[in-house]
């Protein structure tokens, strides 16, 4: 995973996935980010978002069961691969070994 | 809001890739369910429309085919290459190929130029569909295109409520039209009277001249821009004068050239009342206006305008422009009409030759394939389906067609002066490239790219790969029906056409050689002789030419055949009238330079004559069973008010005055000394040693006598022959395509037999080491072909006879086939078969076996 980067909204997509588990599915997602970080998110940049990653091997999707809402459609749930797992721990370390350089600001 | 948001999801189907899509389209709908929790259905809606639009951003957008396209093109690309390399490798067979394919395309297009150019007659007239003529039958038999003069006045000026645009024209033959001194000779004259409404029935395009004026003044004339080019160079011509024939007339228009598909061939419209006056008949042409019933038309002119004046009409016909090139013949029409036959012929024929094409191309095509079967196999491993591969054979063998095309057309730009020659149309370069013909043999082209790639891909991508990969074929076995049945076909065609060449020859000299009851060597005919009239001039005329040594008889009249048309006659002691019998009007020289004999009768004792002398021939004396002719009297023309009656003062022997098409038809010669007009020719016997100062003087006598008059002469023999001009096409056309389909055949063997070569490489080997001699395998390649040869012999007798029985017995006299003929033609094909096949499995039969047993 070398010189691979995560973007801001990549690295709180990959979150989103982590946490939401088997609910990891575009709207859900999306409906998140904005609940948490209280910002404006639109649908279709979780999309692209998703797709790209998908395209790194940073995250795998697969099709869900129908549900009776949604028109009877499927949802695809998209969960992080070791790879994404990985690059997402790596991130967060690389982060915290930066805020850790700062004496007041240590945290561990 | 419901349809708000089907309209959305609609939307996004149009540009989001299919596998993205169902998820996509439910979180939209989750969203809006979201969404219209807390808002009004429209907004949410709205904001529906709003997220679908935002979708609409390259991370979506490039998802679509673009990759899928990458793909194809990336396939495409290999396929080329592929193709191309398997032509670099298999050049022999491609080129065989190709050649095949492009002669039978070739001709092909050829014969749909010449089918358009004889289909389209006239149709270059904007209200073609609307223009008809008058025709009328005569109540002594035969059909003319033109009317009594008086008559034709009626139609076009009178009142009538189914045409408001009518012209009469009639034409006059070879005159001199002087421009500034020069003499021009000029055939091609129509004749107008001032005022005609030539230009709004017809759609000539004028070059100079006003539509509406140019024929409006008598003593003008308007002529086609060659023939305006020819007079003045290239300034406008416009109110110039020249003189036609002696008369002064004014240029008063020019128009463009017309087309070669024209009944109405012509150079040169006269606009003279004077000259008009002179005609005794002449032709109506008019538009029709819509909807009117022909039949009342006919009714209309039959009772009203014809009956009272000319009461021999026994029927009166409209025929439409467009229906008289291909319509039924009439007599002393402008221009002798088309043949259908010929057509149906030509096109039979081009099918024939594109078919046996098809055969070569299927035969050579799986030759082609089988060298490729490591190809196919490993593209069936990689995971190509069969309609993969057949799809990549087809479309192979489709832009082989479409190559072939390409040849085509340069072909047959170069070829086409010879086929205009044979055909006696000018065809320009350009009308090869017409739209419409350009598009229809393209789709024969892809068409036959099609049949004939069909079968090889179909069979070819049958085979597992596994047996692909074997260096033996197990279907080669399997499959030997439908080729051989290929090869049958092909024989068959071949055994055909050159039986159906031969036995056009066969006739044809048959004909040439048949007695024809008169001399027709030496005989020269001055034609269209009118204007030598009155008893003293004729005379004088005849005796000046006879004053030389080389001039051997001078006589007039028709000449065997002019076109003419029997009359009615009723013989002493028959109630019935005949229609039989052709007149001719001549005098007593006539059957001296024609070199007939005389049967009966004291004719040639010229102090007997009175001033005229019927004689009649053999056939109408056998026709009527009398003993003893001479001095029976025969009624001319009975139906008419004042009929003639003549008592027959000699008999002659039978000569045939048509082509020998037509039976021996009775007839009457009417001898006159004293003729106060020359009918039609005069005619001259000349002796063939000195034809050249013949003709010097006959020139000089002619200008002594006509000076203003063009003189137009024919050998009668020659004359003669164009009779056969058509049957002489189809000698000469199924000589050349049965050369053609020989050659096709010969490649199609070639492929076969070296398809077979190459498949059984180690079948030879292993039967040379078991003690086969070459002989043995020679023998053993050909073997197959002995009876499909017989095969074809049966069937193409059996159709041959069926068709040129039909075709013989359009001539009155005719040979009868022998049906040794197609034996001798199997023979000869079998011949060539042997030949070709030797030839080819030479090679590789007598290679040591050792080589053929080693290659892998």
């Amino acid at each position: 995973m070398k010189g691979m980067i995560l973007g801001e909204f990549e690295e709180l997509v990959m979150l989103m996935c982590l946490v939401l588990k088997e609910d990891a599915y575009g709207i859900h997602i999306a409906e998140e980010i904005k609940h948490r970080m209280n910002r404006r998110v639109n649908l279709s940049a979780v999309h692209v978002t998703l797709y790209r990653l998908e395209d790194k091997g940073l995250v795998s999707s697969y099709m869900g069961g129908v549900t009776s809402s949604r028109g009877g459609r499927r949802k695809r749930i998209f969960e992080l691969t070791n790879s994404g797992y990985a690059l997402l721990k790596e991130t967060r370390e690389k982060r915290i070994s930066i805020w850790n350089l700062i004496p007041e600001f240590k945290l561990s | 809001m419901e349809f708000d948001k089907r309209r959305s999801i609609r939307l996004l189907k149009i540009f989001c890739p299919e596998e993205l899509q169902e998820s996509v389209i439910g979180d939209l709908e989750e969203q809006y369910e979201i969404n219209s929790a807390s808002k009004s259905s429209f907004y949410s809606g709205l904001l529906l429309t709003y997220n679908v639009i935002r979708f609409l951003r390259p991370g979506i957008l490039k998802r679509n085919q673009l990759t899928y396209k990458m793909t194809t093109f990336t396939l495409l690309k290999n396929l080329m290459v592929v193709f191309v390399r398997s032509m670099r490798r298999n050049a022999v067979f491609y080129t065989l190929n190709l050649v095949g394919m492009t002669l039978g395309l070739s001709v092909t297009l050829f014969v749909l130029l010449y089918i358009t150019h004889e289909t389209s007659y006239d149709q270059f007239h904007p209200n073609s569909k609307d223009i008809y003529r008058v025709t009328v039958k005569r109540t002594y038999g035969p059909w003319f295109p033109h009317i009594d003069v008086n008559n034709a006045k009626k139609i076009t000026d009178g009142d009538y409520s189914w045409t408001n645009t009518a012209t009469r024209i009639s034409r006059v033959a070879d005159r001199y039209v002087t421009v500034e001194g020069k003499r021009f000779s000029e055939s091609k004259v129509l004749v107008l009277e001032s005022g005609a409404k030539f230009f709004d029935v017809f759609g000539y395009a004028l070059k100079f001249g006003d539509r509406k004026t140019a024929t409006a003044e008598t003593n003008s004339i308007v002529i086609s821009e060659s023939h305006a080019h020819k007079y003045f160079g290239d300034v406008n011509p416009i109110g110039k004068s020249v003189h036609f024939d002696s008369l002064l007339v004014n240029v008063s228009g020019v128009f463009k050239d017309l087309p070669t598909n024209t009944h109405m061939a012509c150079d040169i419209l006269l606009i003279s009342d004077d000259y008009f006056a002179t005609k005794s008949s002449a032709l109506v042409y008019f538009i029709l206006n819509k909807n009117v019933d022909t039949q009342r038309v006919e009714n209309d002119i039959q009772t009203t305008a014809l009956t009272f004046e000319d009461n021999t009409v026994a029927e009166v016909k409209l025929q439409n422009i467009e229906d008289i090139h291909l319509g039924p013949n009439f007599t002393f029409d402008l221009s002798p009409g088309g043949s259908r036959e010929q057509m149906e012929m030509y096109s039979t024929i081009a099918i024939i030759v594109l078919l046996i094409s098809c055969i070569n191309f299927t035969n050579l095509s799986t030759a082609i394939f089988t060298r490729r079967k490591k190809e196919m196999a490993v593209r069936k491993v990689l995971g190509s389906s069969r309609g993969d591969l057949t799809r990549q054979f087809l479309m192979e063998s489709l832009c082989l067609c479409l190559i072939s095309l390409l040849f085509v057309y340069s072909i047959n730009s170069i070829a086409l002066p010879f086929f205009n020659s044979f055909v006696d149309i000018q065809f320009q370069n350009d009308q090869l490239y017409d739209v419409r013909l350009a598009s229809i043999i393209t789709t024969i082209a892809v068409a036959c790219g099609l049949i004939s790639g069909i079968y090889p891909s179909v069979v070819m991508t049958r085979i597992s790969a596994l047996n692909l990969f074997k260096q033996e074929f197990k279907f080669v076995k399997n499959r030997i029906p439908v080729r051989k049945a290929l090869v049958t076909l092909q024989f068959i065609f071949l055994i055909a056409l050159s039986s159906g060449a031969l036995l056009v020859k066969q006739q044809l000299t048959y004909i040439s050689e048949r007695d024809i009851g008169f001399d027709k060597e030496g005989v020269l005919k001055l034609k269209r002789a009118w204007s030598l009239d009155g008893v003293d001039r004729i005379k004088a005329f005849k005796s000046r030419l006879a004053s030389k040594s080389y001039i051997t008889g001078v006589s007039q009249g028709y000449a065997p055949g002019d076109e003419d048309y029997p009359m009615t006659y009723q013989p002493e002691g028959f109630d019935i009238t005949f229609d039989d019998a052709l007149t001719l009007g001549t005098d007593l020289e006539y059957l001296n330079v024609l070199g007939v004999e005389g049967k009966y009768g004291p004719f040639f004792n010229e102090d007997e004559h009175p001033e005229v002398s019927l004689l009649v021939n053999e056939t109408m004396i056998k026709n009527l069973k009398w003993e003893d002719p001479i001095g029976k009297k025969i009624k001319i023309r009975p139906e008419s008010a004042n009929p003639s009656e003549y008592a027959i003062r000699g008999v002659y022997a039978d000569f045939n005055f048509f082509s020998l098409h037509q039976e021996m038809s009775p007839q009457m010669l009417f001898m006159r000394e004293r003729r106060q007009y020359v009918n039609l020719n005069i005619l001259v016997k000349i002796n063939l040693r000195e034809t050249r100062k013949a003709l010097e003087w006959i020139e000089t006598v002619w200008e002594e006598f006509m000076p203003d008059k063009p003189l137009d002469y024919a050998f009668l023999d020659e004359d003669i022959q164009r009779a056969y001009k058509s049957d002489q096409q189809t000698s000469a056309i199924s000589t050349l395509l049965t050369s053609i389909a020989i050659v096709l055949s010969v490649l199609g063997l070639i492929g076969v037999t070296a398809f077979q070569t190459t498949t059984r490489t180690k079948e030879l080997g292993i039967r040379k080491v078991l003690g086969a001699t070459i002989t043995n395998l020679l023998i053993y390649f050909n073997k197959d072909y002995v009876l499909p040869v017989l095969i074809a012999v049966v069937i193409s007798s059996g159709v041959c006879y069926f068709i040129f029985d039909e075709w013989l017995n359009d001539f009155a006299y005719h040979i009868s086939i022998n049906p040794l003929i197609f034996l001798v033609m199997g023979l000869l094909v079998l011949v060539i078969t042997f030949f070709t096949v030797t030839l080819m499995a030479f090679g590789v039969v007598k290679e040591n076996p050792v080589e053929a047993l080693r290659s892998e």
